[in-house]
């Protein structure tokens, strides 16, 4: 997780009919990956959009399953499976059609000016993290009685950019 | 609020830079020197004093010197010499290179708009004759172009009825003739001849023009000949210094041209839809014609849109040529070599984006030429050369792309020396056969044949940088070299990266692009035309066999059913590393212009991939940097990768 406290983080960037933030709680994003429930920062996040048709890379990559095109912009899918979970290895070619089965979606995080990397999750939906929990030094936070691992885009892209 | 600050410090002090330099340049007419010095003090104190204030430590002291410098020419502002205003300009040039370097406020129309038309202006057309001003009018180009070429122009008068005869036989002089003029019997002529070439033509032009009665016309300024680099600008006539000039920042020309581009894609879009649903309108002919028709209205404006946005960003080749004379002249010095630096075709423009990107690489190479290629001057005057070596850098426009040549006159490169060297190095060079793919080795990552590592060159990285830079711009390098003569790096560069022609072509299953820029042929082919030789294909083009490569081997496999057996191919002929060959690709799908945009960030950059791009159906597309392809295609053939060290 990066230093910054998760007030800082958890800026209210998508305004929220659901959750208003106090000065007790702040609004997050919580979604799953595997059998893991993570949460994240709102501040970095510009959409959350359905699984686009992905064109995969022509050379082997680590990081990256492939591109999508997001009105006129080219955003690449960040690949989970290097970051997160460790699930059996896949075909890279063969990830698109495992994904829409699984009834994935992309969060687009905005992770630097005119740079957007997507993150393939499911599962995703607002939640409401208390000052405590946010603040506090621990991995994870606890939403409805579930620790969720905190999740940082930026330490995924840092290198990257 | 500081970077605000900041940045309207750097804006004015650009101005003010401008200001001087447009001085200098006018020194001669100008009316009141004592105030113009004064002026020319005051601007810089005022830079002096926001250099101070944002803490640009080495451009303030650069400026408090120039300052002093000033302050002592005000004292005899009448005998203020060529040497000082060369001083004065140098000290300019310096404060402006830290603000390039801190900055980034280079990035501005502006500037290059103001450089541009200095860079023009010193290459305005006069006439001593009024008879070809209509060839002018409409020449401009082709004189210059013919000029930076070493081409001269004369006027001769002939009379009419052996006009035609007397012309064909300066023909055989290398005399051309751009036009002519009849007049009272007699015939006028404006021809011209290479002195670049062959410097004894000017006595035979002489002797023309003296048998003729004629004279040397200056379509050109004379002092535009002089290819040397000087630190003094061109002189800039009035009518250009009264020109408005916007001052525009680079990001909002792009961010234009984002727009422009995206239209593209919405337009291609549109037009698929169209395509894709057309039987809907059958019955409907004068809708789809003129739908037909405003679609190629809008095609064409966008395409004009575009043409005129992407001229605001080019850049003249001068700017980095300027940089280029400053590179030898300090290059010679660490080195203790005399050397001329001549350059010629100046009044070529790039785009900012290559220009910005060709700064390393011809760094380097010029570097290489001095350090590695031009001899000291006993060992020259050993050899019968002048004492003095040369490096010649050069830019001329070939179609759409700008071929830039830098050469030496120093020793070459021995190929076997190349070879020796590698295999010291315990580089591979299995695969070497011709003397030509021996000096390729030179491009190989960690390659160098320089004995001691010197402060200026010598530490086997950057050749594989250069020719990796060259490529990532879309262009390509080659090496001509003779042993004792010289050595000649030819770069070849488009001069946009924006729109440009491609091959759509499906490999395994998915759907790439290729540039058709270096395409020579493309056919589709049944599978049994195709010769086999072992496991190696070849393929008959033009009465020859050529080899043809399946790049889809070094692809990954996304199809349905890999393992369907085909009948027919289609090949594609083109050239690697001067060798004709080709390559096969399972479908080529169409031809198109695609708009070459960026590869995100986060993606790591790989030799085979050029760029990314957007389909009219809304899909990204892959462009391939073909060439890479093949060689990574022939070099996977082979078993191994070129230059790869042996363990």
């Amino acid at each position: 997780m990066a230093s910054a406290s998760l007030k800082e983080l958890f800026t209210p960037s998508i305004a929220s009919e659901d959750f208003e933030e106090t000065e007790e709680s702040i609004i997050g994003l919580s979604f799953k990956y595997g059998d893991k429930h993570y949460c994240t920062s709102i501040t970095n996040v510009k959409e959350i959009i359905d699984f686009p048709h992905i064109i995969p890379l022509p050379v082997a990559s680590d990081k990256t399953l492939g591109v999508f095109n997001l009105r006129g912009n080219i955003i690449p899918v960040l690949d989970p499976e290097e970051h997160l979970i460790k699930i059996q290895k896949l075909h890279r070619h063969k990830a698109s059609a495992v994904f829409s089965r699984m009834k994935l979606r992309l969060i687009v995080f905005e992770v630097a000016p005119d740079a957007a990397v997507a993150f393939p999750v499911y599962e995703v939906g607002k939640c409401e993290v208390t000052q405590e929990e946010a603040t506090s030094e621990q991995g994870f936070i606890r939403i409805n009685g579930i620790p969720h691992e905190k999740f940082d885009i930026n330490v995924f892209v840092g290198g990257n950019l | 609020m500081h970077d605000e600050l900041l940045n309207d410090f750097l804006e004015e002090s650009i101005d003010l830079i401008e200001k001087v330099k447009s001085n200098l340049a006018n020194w001669q007419h100008l009316d009141n020197k004592v105030e113009a010095i004064d002026n020319i003090y005051r601007w810089v104190h005022t830079i002096k004093g926001g250099c101070a204030i944002f803490e640009y430590k080495e451009t303030t002291r650069i400026a408090h010197e120039l300052e002093t410098f000033l302050g002592s020419l005000k004292e005899r502002v009448d005998s203020i010499s060529l040497s000082d205003l060369k001083k004065i300009d140098e000290g300019i040039m310096a404060i402006e290179s830290t603000f390039n370097e801190n900055s980034g406020i280079e990035n501005s129309v502006g500037i290059s708009t103001i450089e541009e038309m200095s860079s023009q202006s010193g290459t305005s057309f006069y006439f001593e004759t009024h008879f070809f001003q209509d060839w002018m009018a409409g020449s401009e180009s082709i004189a210059k172009d013919l000029h930076n070429d070493g081409f001269r122009f004369f006027e001769i008068k002939l009379p009419t009825p052996i006009c035609e005869k007397i012309l064909a036989k300066l023909g055989e002089y290398e005399v051309f003739t751009l036009d002519t003029y009849e007049k009272d019997g007699n015939s006028f002529c404006l021809c011209s001849i290479n002195l670049k070439s062959n410097p004894l033509f000017e006595e035979k032009a002489n002797l023309i023009i003296k048998h003729y009665e004629g004279h040397w016309c200056n379509l050109i300024e004379e002092k535009e000949t002089a290819t040397e680099v000087t630190p003094i600008a061109k002189s800039v006539p009035n009518t250009v210094q009264n020109q408005e000039v916007l001052r525009v920042p680079l990001a909002t020309v792009n961010s234009i041209l984002d727009h422009i581009w995206e239209l593209f894609l919405v337009r291609n879009q549109m037009a698929h839809l169209f395509k894709e649903n057309k039987n809907i309108f059958k019955d409907h002919l004068s809708f789809i014609q003129q739908f037909e028709s405003i679609d190629n209205v809008i095609e064409r404006n966008i395409h004009e849109l575009e043409s005129k946005t992407m001229s605001l960003r080019l850049n003249p080749i001068k700017r980095i040529f300027d940089r280029m004379g400053k590179v030898v002249k300090e290059y010679c010095n660490q080195s203790n070599k005399e050397i001329e630096f001549v350059t010629s075709g100046e009044g070529i423009d790039l785009d900012k984006k290559v220009l910005d990107q060709l700064n390393e690489p011809l760094i380097h190479l010029i570097r290489n030429a001095i350090d590695h290629g031009v001899e000291k001057s006993d060992e020259r005057i050993r050899a019968g050369k002048p004492a003095q070596g040369r490096v010649e850098l050069s830019a001329q426009l070939q179609g759409n792309e700008v071929s830039i040549v830098i050469s030496d006159d120093g020793k070459g490169i021995d190929g076997n020396k190349i070879l020796e060297s590698a295999r010291k190095k315990t580089l591979d060079v299995s695969h070497i056969s011709t003397e030509k793919d021996a000096l390729d080795l030179i491009f190989a990552p960690g390659f160098s044949t320089a004995e001691q590592v010197t402060d200026v060159s010598g530490r086997g990285v950057g050749m594989d940088a250069v020719r990796k830079s060259i490529q990532e711009l879309g262009g390509s390098i080659s090496i001509d070299t003779a042993i004792g003569k010289g050595t000649k790096f030819k770069i070849n560069l488009p001069l946009t990266m924006s729109v440009s022609k491609c091959l759509i072509v499906d490999i395994r299953g998915l759907e790439y692009a290729f540039s058709t820029k270096s395409i020579v042929a493309v056919e589709k082919i049944s599978m049994n035309q195709l010769k086999k030789n072992g496991a190696d294909l070849f393929y008959e083009f033009n009465g020859e066999m050529i080899p043809c490569f399946n790049v889809g081997e070094i692809l990954p496999d996304y199809r349905q059913e890999p393992d369907l057996p085909t009948t027919y191919t289609h090949v594609c002929v083109t050239s690697v590393n001067g060798q004709t060959v080709s390559f096969c690709v399972d479908e080529i799908l169409q031809t198109m212009n695609v708009v070459m945009k960026p590869l995100p960030k986060i993606i790591e950059r790989h030799k085979y991939i050029a760029g990314v791009s957007i389909l009219p159906g809304g899909n990204p597309i892959f462009l391939l940097n073909i060439q890479e392809c093949l060689t990574g295609t022939i070099n996977q053939k082979r078993g191994e990768f070129h230059g790869k060290r042996i363990a």
